[in-house]
């Protein structure tokens, strides 16, 4: 097959179904590329108590991190505190390799008592862009 | 009656035309599907063994959209320039390069979707800025594969071994030359299998899909390793063996791909045993899970090691 050759109707319709994709995927980058690049975003982090178990003696309490709307970002670290009594206060921190666009991740931390009675606070502590 | 008659030789002529141009149009279409089964092929050997890299899935997701466009824009133009001197079709002018450069972008972007689906990388959870930076970073080596189909695997090999060409047949009975040859497939397959897949088996990645994949997602990957298999050997054209007993049903493409695919996932689960991690072994439902999960690297291997006989 030299250069002069004409393409055939298969050649067309693979090289146009190929050309689809690509725009589609330029187009996409490039619609991003215009929007002002955003660096400040909002985590939100809860626990779920309804969704609590206990097993095996230990309360299992499931830790919920949703990211609405923005970039993907790296190492988010979320702090989990509590208050075992009146004067002691405990904390975990729970660090999240990244979380995308609309991802929920589920982290499922582990108590000796009932996680209800432990004023738990979870909050965001810091993110990473790359 | 006369207009009947005269009728009659128009209409089959027509319809002769007619067929003619079909055949022709169909032979068109085969020989599409064979360029692109070629450029697949290419691209599954050199891409799959890099899709099974954590750091890439993330790298996809946390590239800002400039630093994706610049990679996009870098991935088409080398293609363009490859396509120049190799491709996957035979024209090497600028304007074709172009055209073929697209389409070997195309290619590696369905083809890395697929894979990343089937291992659990794209689900539909999935963001649209997910999807496409996973895609995008996982395509870049295998539009690269697609790309220099030409330099490895030739369209009209000469050197090719053929199996209809017995003129410098070794001597012995068409029953040993067979088993010779069987053996020598065999162990090509090991070693491909080997080759692609030892540097995979002790990394998290795999103990990461096969603990998220489930039974009917497994046999889903399973069954596309065989289609993989058997696109590299046969669909593709590359493969051209020698076959001294042509009877034989164990010398039929569907035999040979069952044998290629299960030699490479014997040595797939022989590697999860060895250099694996330990969490693998832990129940056999999930060294098996690790084994058809090794098992993509390990069957593209295998297939691609007999080609290099």
């Amino acid at each position: 097959m030299n250069a002069r050759q004409k393409r055939t109707f298969a050649e067309w319709i693979s090289f146009s179904f190929s050309l689809l994709i690509v725009l589609a995927l330029g187009t996409f980058l490039g619609a991003r590329m215009l929007e002002k690049e955003k660096t400040y975003f909002s985590v939100e982090a809860k626990a779920l108590f309804d969704d609590g178990k206990r097993a095996d003696g230990k309360y299992i309490l499931p830790i919920q991190v949703s990211y609405p709307k923005g970039r993907t970002f790296a190492k988010l670290t979320v702090r989990v505190t509590w208050m075992e009594d009146e004067k002691t206060t405990n904390s975990q921190d729970i660090e999240l390799e990244y979380l995308a666009e609309k991802a929920r991740q589920t982290t499922y931390l582990y108590f000796s008592e009932d996680p209800r009675n432990l004023k738990i606070t979870v909050t965001p502590l810091r993110y990473t862009l790359e | 009656m006369r207009h009947r008659a005269e009728f009659f030789p128009l209409g089959i002529a027509r319809l002769l035309m007619l067929i003619r141009k079909n055949m022709s149009r169909m032979s068109e279409w085969q020989n599409e599907g064979k360029d692109l089964l070629r450029g697949i092929a290419a691209g599954l050997i050199f891409g799959i063994p890099l899709l099974y890299t954590m750091e890439m899935w993330w790298h996809g997701l946390t590239f800002s959209p400039s630093r994706l466009m610049l990679i996009f824009s870098i991935l088409l133009c080398l293609n363009t320039v490859i396509c120049l001197f190799l491709g996957f079709r035979e024209r090497y002018d600028f304007f074709s390069a172009i055209l073929e450069a697209i389409e070997a972008v195309g290619l590696a972007v369905i083809l890395s979707a697929l894979v990343l689906f089937l291992i659990g990388e794209l689900d539909t959870g999935s963001s649209t800025t997910e999807i496409f930076g996973k895609i995008l970073t996982q395509a870049v080596v295998i539009s690269l594969g697609v790309s220099i189909a030409n330099a490895k695997f030739p369209k009209n090999d000469e050197n090719l071994k053929s199996s209809e060409d017995h003129s410098q047949a070794p001597a012995g009975s068409s029953d040993e030359r067979q088993t010779k040859e069987d053996i020598m497939d065999i162990g090509a397959s090991i070693a491909g299998a080997v080759l692609f897949a030892f540097n995979v088996a002790p990394t998290e990645e795999v103990l990461k899909i096969s603990s998220r994949l489930s039974a009917e997602q497994t046999l889903l990957l399973l069954l596309f390793e065989g289609v993989i298999c058997y696109l590299i050997l046969f669909a593709s054209g590359f493969w051209k063996r020698n076959v001294a007993v042509k009877d034989s049903v164990f010398q039929k493409p569907f035999a040979e791909t069952v044998i290629c695919t299960a030699v490479s996932l014997v040595v797939a689960g022989g590697l999860i045993a060895l250099v694996g991690q330990g969490d693998q072994q832990s129940t056999w439902y999930l060294w098996v899970r690790s084994t058809v999960v090794l098992g993509l690297p390990a069957v593209t291997g295998g297939a691609a090691g007999r080609l290099a006989l």
